[in-house]
């Protein structure tokens, strides 16, 4: 009767064997452990950096459907940043302005939002994403940006040494309407020429 | 195509009556000792429980090491400028998973033309697609394709998307809106460790965009000689800050297929689908999901049916009604930076009503919970408890019946999996099992080791074994179903029916030698016991019995490289072999068992070939070609062929969208797949024509 297992008594013994067998690897493993420091991704610290910017720029009133309408982060080029931007400005508001996280889809829509990430792989669209800027108050962050001086973005993240800086164009900066703090401009690396 | 060749599938009789001596059937006693050692597995599990609560805590002790999201969330630009990161991105390093995984994007979907899930998955290397009528689709991983498939798990933001009826997955009903697809991930091989029963030869997972993604108004409409008129449209808006949803609605209407004399097949289809969905995170470590959709189709249809007392098989043509809503909510909880858990709830509903021969109402009730936590540097452990509840009630007729008519399964689940690092970052382990149970067959388990060596950045070779099920459907155990063949004759379900039994070997490396290309190759080894059989009732020549008395092995090899040849132009070239090999067990070899084994054999392509290229043009133009080669289907006698789809879309401004796709051009018609069972104008092989639309898409 060959659809009478054999060995059907016997397989649970060793299925359960087999759990706690796991179970003793298991803890042995997970003892011997030596602490060692989680290091957090790039894109973790570059989405604490635009939070961080939202609150060293000043927009004009104007660039604001109401008082308490929302500062909108967007992001173009596909999402590096996974769920953490989104994540990070859950609940969170600067200047009383709730923070809006908004992933775009194709250049021609980034006009609407305060702070703009393009990421690496939308910087072929470059000059699409400029022409669709032109005029709007939008702070325009990028990241590794060949000739980032004579780009016509504003912010541009670089990674030195394991660590992230960031540099402002402010040629750039000062054709929009809004101010960005001395204090920022004061950390920023300043762009090769 | 209609329901009753559907459940034909399970496996054409071919009219040949051999008489054999009977076994007695048997119900499988459930095993004592297993019955005993019932608290001992809760005890491990609540140990489980008892521990990663420890290890949440003892987490927090160590957070002063662990930079996570909230701590960076709330530093200033002074601290954030001494954090050390790892800049090791996918774009350098290989993929790490252990197994053969395929990942597919919207873009990739997107710029194919696909306008349903089957046509996006044939973008997948390894994976057997063919088209068998309008809205009917074949699809397999390594082997067993039928439009009955059975060894597939298909998954749609973790709601099952299979049908306990025969363990497959209508495909006609089951389609979004596409272009709320995030990505479709596909494993090929055993998933079962993870998704248990029916996860046996890959696992097909279609994840859909966050509605904070789906931001805006998007619209889009179109037609074509089979497509003949199409159009979707989505909102999406926030509520607060932080509350995203959209809504969404799509209407298809497909023209039929050809039979091979040019005429129409009569398997032309509309259907109509709304949804939601809303993603709220009221805090940082919670995010709460409810989704919901609900369709109507009609799907025309022409089969043979038996209307007794009339002896003969009467060519029949209807409309069969389909529909349904489902809903689902989730609930994500981070515990820590790296401890989680979730908790799902869904409820399905679908009704299939062709009124002569098959009418079924399907309730389905799913209760998933997941928890995923890191133990110490080296292990993080996932374990998790499901419970699923399905109803069905039938309606009886002459060609289709199931006794009982209707049925109340339930499904018990549980998972434990560790991911162990033996040398951080060079070698990893994966080991864990699930363990199930069903009314049909009591206590399944389904134990996987995946071992995972990255000697370098550019490379990686893993190797997993696997034990994977199928468990048994109301088909396989209660159904009735009389062929419509030449001879009347009866094929029955079976109560003392097996799960058939997989243990697959793997091997598979991953390389990126350059940024440029990346190359991926699996071979794998599947030995399966207690395949469906049909076996001659002793009783009752005119009767045939489902029973587990085949079994066989498969092996062979999946390769797929992508190239991006230049900044604007990518190439995809893939190839798959599969070979089968499937016996009897009867100590008499019997026709019947012979007619099946050359069924399963002689529906799946031997070799497939295909190469995708991806341009990317001046002034928002795209252009993407795929040519296809599928080895002969000996058992339809369907010779082998090339196709080849192409698109060329041009983005006009930020808004506007238009899309130009040919699918099959090569061929005026040709047929992909046939219908398995035989004699009735709906057993035909059907053509697929050539296919040529216009889609115009807008958003703002």
């Amino acid at each position: 009767m060959h659809h009478v297992k054999p060995a059907s008594q016997a397989r649970p013994n060793s299925r359960f064997e087999g759990i706690l067998l796991l179970g003793l690897f298991w803890l042995a493993t997970a003892n011997g452990l030596a602490a060692r420091e989680s290091v957090p991704s790039e894109y973790a610290v570059k989405a604490a950096f635009l939070l961080n910017f939202g609150k060293f720029v000043s927009w004009p009133e104007n660039d604001f459907p109401s008082n308490n309408a929302p500062l909108v982060i967007g992001v173009v080029g596909g999402n590096p940043f996974h769920d953490d931007l989104r994540k990070m400005i859950a609940g969170k508001s600067i200047a009383g302005r709730p923070l809006v996280f908004h992933l775009f889809q194709t250049p021609g829509e980034v006009r609407n939002c305060h702070i703009l990430f393009v990421s690496q792989s939308a910087q072929k669209d470059a000059p699409a994403i400029l022409e669709a800027l032109r005029g709007a108050d939008v702070l325009t962050v990028t990241e590794n940006l060949p000739h980032f001086a004579n780009s016509g973005f504003t912010v541009n993240f670089v990674t030195v040494q394991d660590h992230i800086r960031f540099q402002i164009n402010q040629p750039a900066a000062g054709r929009t309407g809004f101010t960005i703090s001395s204090k920022l401009l004061s950390v920023a690396l300043r762009p090769e020429p | 195509m209609s329901i009753s060749t559907e459940i034909a599938v399970l496996h054409g009789i071919n009219g040949i009556l051999i008489m054999k001596q009977a076994r007695p059937k048997r119900r499988r006693p459930e095993s004592e000792a297993a019955k005993r050692r019932i608290p001992m597995a809760w005890f491990v599990m609540f140990l489980m429980i008892f521990i990663n609560f420890r290890m949440a805590a003892a987490d927090d002790l160590a957070a002063t090491n662990a930079v996570d999201l909230s701590q960076l969330a709330n530093m200033d630009i002074s601290q954030l400028m001494q954090v050390k990161v790892s800049i090791l991105g996918p774009s350098t390093s290989v993929s790490q998973t252990p197994a053969a995984v395929s990942v597919v994007t919207l873009d990739q979907i997107q710029r194919s033309g696909a306008m349903s899930l089957p046509e996006a998955l044939r973008l997948v290397p390894g994976l057997d697609v063919a088209q068998v009528g309008a809205s009917q689709w074949a699809v397999s991983a390594r082997g067993f394709n039928d439009t009955f498939a059975d060894k597939l798990l298909v998954l749609q933001d973790g709601r099952d998307l299979y049908t306990p009826l025969y363990s497959g997955v209508f495909w006609d009903v089951s389609e979004t809106m596409m272009e709320d697809i995030d990505q479709i991930e596909v494993v090929r091989g055993p998933g079962a460790t993870l998704w248990g029963a029916n996860a046996m030869n890959g696992v097909i997972n279609v994840i859909t965009k966050s509605a904070a993604d789906t931001q805006g108004l998007l619209a889009s409409a179109g037609g074509g000689n089979q497509e003949r008129a199409f159009a979707s449209a989505r909102y999406g808006g926030v509520i607060g800050s932080n509350l995203f949803y959209r809504v969404y609605g799509t209407y298809e209407n497909r023209d039929a297929t050809m039979l091979p004399d040019g005429s129409g097949a009569d398997n032309s289809s509309q259907m109509a689908r709304g949804g939601f969905r809303a993603d709220w995170s009221p805090t940082m470590e919670n995010a709460i999901m409810v989704q919901g959709s609900g369709y109507a189709g009609w799907l025309d249809q022409v089969f043979g049916v038996l209307m007794p007392p009339a002896p003969e098989v009467v060519t029949n043509a209807e409309e069969m009604k389909v529909s349904g809503a489902d809903v689902l909510g989730k609930w994500t909880h981070e515990i820590s930076d790296t401890a989680n858990f979730k908790l799902q709830a869904y409820y399905d509903y679908s009704q299939r009503d062709a009124p002569w021969v098959f009418n079924e109402q399907l309730h389905t009730f799913d209760l998933d919970f997941k928890n995923e936590f890191a133990v110490g540097e080296r292990n993080k452990l996932d374990w998790g408890l499901g419970y699923r509840l399905t109803h069905d009630q039938e309606v009886n007729t002459p060609d289709i019946s199931f006794n009982p008519d209707n049925s109340t399964l339930n499904l018990y689940s549980t998972f434990a999996q560790d991911d162990i690092a033996l040398i951080p970052d060079r070698l990893g382990l994966t080991v864990g099992s699930k363990l199930e149970h069903d009314d049909y067959t009591g206590f399944e388990y389904e134990p996987g080791a995946r071992l995972l060596w990255t000697p370098t950045m550019q490379q990686s070779f893993w190797a997993s074994i696997s034990r994977a099920v199928r468990t048994p459907s109301r088909s396989d155990e209660a159904i009735s179903l009389a062929h419509p063949d030449e001879l009347p004759v009866t094929l029955l379900g079976n109560t003392a029916f097996e799960s058939e039994e997989l243990v697959a070997y793997e091997v598979g490396y991953r390389s990126r030698p350059i940024p440029e290309l990346s190359v991926d190759v699996t071979a794998f080894y599947n030995d399966y016991t207690r395949l469906r059989s049909e076996e001659p009732d002793p009783a009752n020549p005119a009767q045939f019995i489902l029973d587990n008395n085949l079994r066989g092995e498969t092996y062979g090899c999946e390769a797929t490289a992508t190239w991006r040849m230049t900044d604007w132009w990518k190439w995809q070239p893939s190839y798959s072999l599969l070979k089968a090999d499937l016996q009897t067990r009867s100590r008499t070899p019997n026709p019947v068992d012979a007619a099946t084994i050359a069924q399963t054999e002689g529906t799946s392509p031997e070799h497939q070939f295909s190469l995708q290229s991806s341009m990317d043009l001046p002034r928002g133009v795209t252009f993407d070609t795929a040519l296809r080669y599928v080895d002969q289907l000996a058992y339809f006698q369907i010779n082998s062929y090339f196709e080849l789809d192409a698109r060329l879309a041009w983005q006009i401004n930020q808004n506007w969208q238009v899309a130009l796709v040919g699918q099959n051009l090569l061929h005026d018609q040709l047929p992909e797949f046939g219908p398995t069972y035989v004699n009735t104008q709906a057993g035909q092989v059907t053509d697929i024509p050539r296919s040529v639309y216009l889609k115009v898409t807008c958003r703002f």
